[in-house]
């Protein structure tokens, strides 16, 4: 046998768990004390990675200084919450993932009180509700509508943002004739979550907060004269115009913010808590950078906003600390600075709006929120949009699919997708409503 | 007991059955837990109407079999694994190439090794950024390409249907080729170099050399990795998963799995899904290993 | 001892045919010229294919966020300040992380190291009923579609009490990889069976031939393996994410995406954090690669 060939491979080995090893050992034992833990686990990794997290949980235990928070922020959130929500390990306070049936909140989750008595002194009550219970309490509350960059508007002398979608789109001709080396709408292609916002729009364009209770028992919601057909066709447009970003494939979420408040983009259609983080990217951009109504009036003539909640708050039912999760979701929703913070309006009715909503009412835009859906038909929209897998709010499949029919990357017709949307979603409904 | 252990010594038959018990029992009691349990419990859910998060769901018999089968727009998708197997193909010979090349004599032999092997080190998320920037409008490539005045070459990399699932796929041979090219170039050492030797001496060509020495050398290795491959393309899905998400015609088989299982709830469809995504592998394996034994 | 001697002999015999054909080389023909070129150019070809998508990171590593999104990628940098790479380790905990991936990766490739050898020896050197069948498994086993079957996976590790727990990934990479069963196998194929049946002469038990003739014969598998499977485990990212969620148990790859954020993703800092992972492999792999030559060939004469 050769002595020094085994010599060099146990050197190797020896280098290989040195390089690794340098670290390891054993993590430090817990301290026993009577303080109460609990786990708050959220889809904010950003917060998390900057301190911010820790930053709220001190002021929380100003108050409470007998519970410890333990924060666990998760990448891929969704898929992951759900993968756990199989088991009890998910936690004392969560986010409520939107995969969870609302038939089955109770089964997961605490009940936190009832919608007639919370909704007087909060908003978002009808986001996470069965039967009259609210399972869940909104981090925060966004409105749908678009980001525009007003300079951009301005210098292709568009000094109020449009009104209606052919204003709009002629002014995105505007902008791309004007303007050199700018992008009218960017799509966000890419990044998926912001497609999803065009579908946001629908109760605010049709001024109908009751909308949705009415389109998940709808045929044929995408046709010609339905107000998606017209949202949808809007983004169309905008695309078969080539007035949209040149490569939508390989579209950059954090690049747009940047260009957006270098002027170089003139509309994105996100929800109000973009704003804040697109106006922190530059200085002019804070004036520049506003939040606008989707460029679509409702029957009255009026232009309307919805407003909806974020993620929510929820409290697990095999939380051992129950007491002190509730205490700790009271008070991220009645105390603590989360939705200030993010540009958003605060889920407390009571509490100031930001600035940009505020001017968005005094512009005459109607505030709206969702109609809550019917006893016993709580979960029929999300059984409707699972099974036609169209991914109405949820996905964006089928915006995506738009945008390609738009540039040229697939030769399906607009109006075939609409029909192909429509014919998914009848068959839900013929086979969800009763 | 000194005895006891004297006869265990030279009882061969009994040594080799615990050692046939004993070495081989962790490995598969592993393997049945964490590979087959799974299965078990997926083909169990492949049953039912389970969302994948539910307290209680309904068994709906072959229904979701019947759905995945009968409806086009499941199998379609397995037409973009084509590419996926074109470049697998591309990527084994490249691989099979550069470790033939390095096993012989050549300057800086661990430079190119080191070259060959490191995108392999690349961690994935990063390189499903990195080639977004590779392929984007005026990115590396158009740079590149730019540079050799090829303008009219130039295309919307991804978002061009002509073009895209290419892309995608030769992004997984930047990404794995040094991962076949490694088990390749050590299969290669493990030939006896005398062997060379004597051959060289009878006056044998490099091919010849390659041709009986080499290749009989690495079969296994390679015929394993041949049908990894195929399996591979057949369930092709890190890539576009972080490059396009399947989206613009990009998507795979399981790309859209997942998409069933996580966006639309439906985990008993998804499991479904997999099953046949499964048999269909196995059918192929079946298959590659029969017509690889024939040519024997 | 007699062994080595001998080897040493023919390490010297071997020399001396390595000198013949350097003596060759000085007249080449056109024909080793044209493949020569040929061959460098290929490599030269590669190597640049190789590293051109890479030097994006290497560039951008050294960007702040606002000169990153602003410039063009190829663009250098202002200045090559490691304000980055600083971020990267110290913000995202990566020497925790460090520790917890070191664990893991240790402990899961001792596992993978001796269970695959031991198992490759049963199989390759003796029959038993149940071989052919296990065997499928094994292969059918790296069939299955893992991502797939992730719920099912996940329950079965939270019901063994292993959720949040380093063991539950250890567990997983040990329960899912046919892979070094399979190269483990293909150099078994090539230590000659004679080696077996002197120390059986010799008396040895199958337990010593194993740990004494076999286990010194292998390094060379076990250097592919820890490479192999080594990066894959020190990448993964879904496993760690999924199943080990506490604080205490980060790794690298989930300290590396804290800089990815629903709202916003700090690109300079994770390709900083990627370059930062990605040297001690690459340290590794260079130092360890040239073991990779020495295969069963060299001791076993």
């Amino acid at each position: 046998m050769d002595k020094g060939k085994f010599k060099a491979a146990l050197k190797c080995a020896a280098g290989f768990a040195a390089i690794t090893a340098f670290a390891v050992g054993l993590t430090g034992c817990g301290k026993s004390s009577n303080k109460q833990t609990i786990t708050f686990i959220n889809q904010r990794t950003d917060l998390k990675q900057d301190g911010t997290w820790d930053k709220y949980i001190k002021e929380f235990q100003k108050s409470h200084p007998n519970i410890e928070v333990k924060v666990q922020a998760l990448n891929d959130y969704a898929t992951n919450m759900k993968t756990r929500m199989n088991s009890s390990n998910y936690g004392d306070v969560f986010m409520l993932p939107d995969s969870v049936n609302a038939k089955d909140y109770s089964h997961f989750v605490e009940p936190l009180g009832k919608v007639n008595k919370l909704e007087k002194k909060y908003y978002g009550m009808t986001a996470k509700q069965y039967k009259g219970t609210v399972y869940g309490m909104p981090s925060m509350i966004n409105a749908n509508g678009v980001v525009a960059n007003m300079e951009v508007f301005r210098k292709a002398g568009y000094k109020i943002f449009p009104k209606t979608p052919k204003t709009f789109i002629a002014a995105l001709k505007a902008i791309k004739a004007k303007e050199k080396g700018v992008t009218p709408l960017y799509t966000n292609y890419h990044s998926g979550f912001a497609l999803s916002n065009w579908d946001s729009q629908t109760v605010g364009v049709t001024g109908n907060p009751n909308y949705l209770n009415e389109m998940m028992k709808m045929k044929n919601p995408f046709a010609p004269g339905k107000p998606m057909n017209s949202v949808y066709n809007i983004l169309y447009t905008a695309c078969k115009d080539k007035l949209v970003e040149g490569d939508p494939t390989t579209s950059d979420w954090e690049q747009s913010k940047q260009d957006m408040a270098d002027n170089k983009i003139g509309v994105m259609v996100l929800g109000s808590w973009a704003l804040e983080q697109i106006q922190a990217k530059s200085k002019a951009a804070k004036k520049n950078i506003q939040y606008e109504a989707f460029p679509m009036t409702a029957k009255n003539g009026k232009q309307y906003v919805s407003i909806g909640a974020d993620y929510s708050l929820a409290v697990s039912k095999h939380s051992k600390n129950k007491k002190a999760a509730k205490e700790f979701v009271d008070w991220f929703v009645n105390k603590s600075s989360y939705a200030r913070d993010n540009g958003a309006i605060p889920t407390l009715k009571s509490a100031k709006w930001p600035a940009a909503m505020q001017s968005l009412k005094a512009a005459g835009v109607g505030i709206l929120q969702n109609t809550p859906a019917p006893k016993g038909e709580e979960d029929l929209l999300q059984r409707v949009n699972n099974d036609a897998e169209i991914g109405f709010q949820t996905t964006e499949d089928y915006k995506q699919k738009i945008v390609d029919a738009g540039v040229g990357n697939n030769k399906e017709s607009f109006a075939a997708i609409m029909n192909e949307m429509n014919r998914k979603w009848n068959k839900a409904v013929d086979k969800e409503v009763k | 007991m000194q005895s006891a252990i004297e006869k265990f010594k030279t009882n061969y038959r009994l040594q080799r059955r615990i050692i046939v018990v004993l070495f081989t029992i962790v490995p598969v009691a592993l393997l049945l837990v964490f590979s087959y349990l799974p299965l078990v419990k997926m083909i169990q859910y492949s049953f039912t109407d389970w969302d994948g998060i539910s307290a209680n769901s309904h068994f709906v018999g072959l229904q979701n079999y019947k759905t995945v089968l009968t409806n086009p727009q499941y199998i379609q998708v397995f037409k973009v694994s084509l590419y996926y197997f074109a470049v697998a193909i591309l990527q084994l010979a490249l691989a099979m190439l550069l470790a033939v090349v390095l096993s012989y004599k050549v300057k800086f032999p661990n430079l190119w090794k080191g070259l060959v092997f490191f995108p392999y080190l690349v961690n994935g998320v990063a390189i499903g950024f990195i080639f977004l920037y590779f392929y984007k409008q005026n990115g590396t490539l158009d740079t590149i390409l730019n540079f050799f005045h090829l303008d009219s070459w130039i295309k919307l990399w991804l978002g061009n249907r002509s073009t895209n699932n290419w892309a995608i796929a030769m992004t997984s041979l930047w990404r794995y080729t040094g991962y076949n090219f490694l088990l390749f170039f050590g299969a290669i050492q493990s030939v006896d170099p005398e062997i060379y030797e004597a051959a060289d001496m009878d006056g044998a060509n490099k091919w010849q050399q390659f041709r009986y020495i080499m290749f009989p050398a690495i079969r296994e290795i390679f015929l394993v990795n041949v049908i990894l491959s195929v399996s591979g393309c057949l369930s092709a899905f890190d890539t576009p998963y972080i490059m396009t998400n399947g989206a613009n015609g990009t998507s795979t088989f399981v790309i859209q799995t997942i998409n069933t299982a996580f966006k639309f709830n439906k985990l008993g469809l998804a499991s479904a899904m997999a099953i046949v995504l499964l048999i269909i592998i196995i059918i192929v394996t079946v298959i590659q290993r029969l017509a690889t034994r024939e040519k024997d | 001892m007699n062994q080595n001697e001998n080897r040493r002999e023919k390490e010297i015999a071997a020399q001396a045919v390595d000198e013949i054909p350097v003596n060759k080389h000085k007249h080449y023909t056109a024909g080793q010229i044209f493949w020569k070129v040929l061959k460098y150019a290929f490599l030269i070809l590669v190597s640049l294919c190789t590293l051109i998508p890479i030097v994006v990171v290497v560039l951008g590593s050294f960007k702040t966020q606002a000169e990153f999104l602003h410039g063009n990628v190829f663009a250098l940098p202002k200045s090559w300040s490691f304000e980055n790479y600083k971020t990267a380790f110290i913000d995202g905990g990566m020497l925790e992380g460090f520790r917890n991936t070191g664990f893991i990766l240790i402990v899961s490739m001792l596992g993978k190291i001796f269970f695959g050898a031991m198992f490759a020896y049963a199989v390759n050197r003796f029959d038993f009923k149940l071989k052919k069948p296990i065997m499928t498994l094994f292969l059918l086993a790296m069939l299955i579609p893992a991502i797939a079957s992730q719920v099912a996976t996940f329950q079965i590790i939270n019901g063994m009490g292993l959720f949040d727990t380093i063991w539950s990934v250890i567990l997983l990479n040990l329960g899912t990889d046919a892979m070094s069963i399979y190269i483990f196998l293909q150099y078994l194929r090539e230590i000659p069976y004679s080696l077996d049946e002197a120390a059986l002469l010799e008396g040895a038990t199958y337990f010593q031939i194993f740990r004494k003739v076999i286990m010194p014969l292998l390094k060379a598998p076990i250097v592919t393996i820890i490479i192999i499977s080594g990066v894959g485990i020190y990448n993964d990212f879904y496993n760690p994410l999924l199943y080990m969620p506490d604080d205490s148990l980060k790794v690298i790859s989930t300290a590396l995406y804290a800089f990815k954020g629903p709202y916003g993703t700090n690109w300079p800092v994770i390709l900083a954090g990627v370059i930062i992972v990605m040297l001690p492999i690459l340290i590794l792999f260079l130092t360890c690669q040239k073991y990779i030559y020495n295969g069963v060939s060299g001791a076993v004469k």
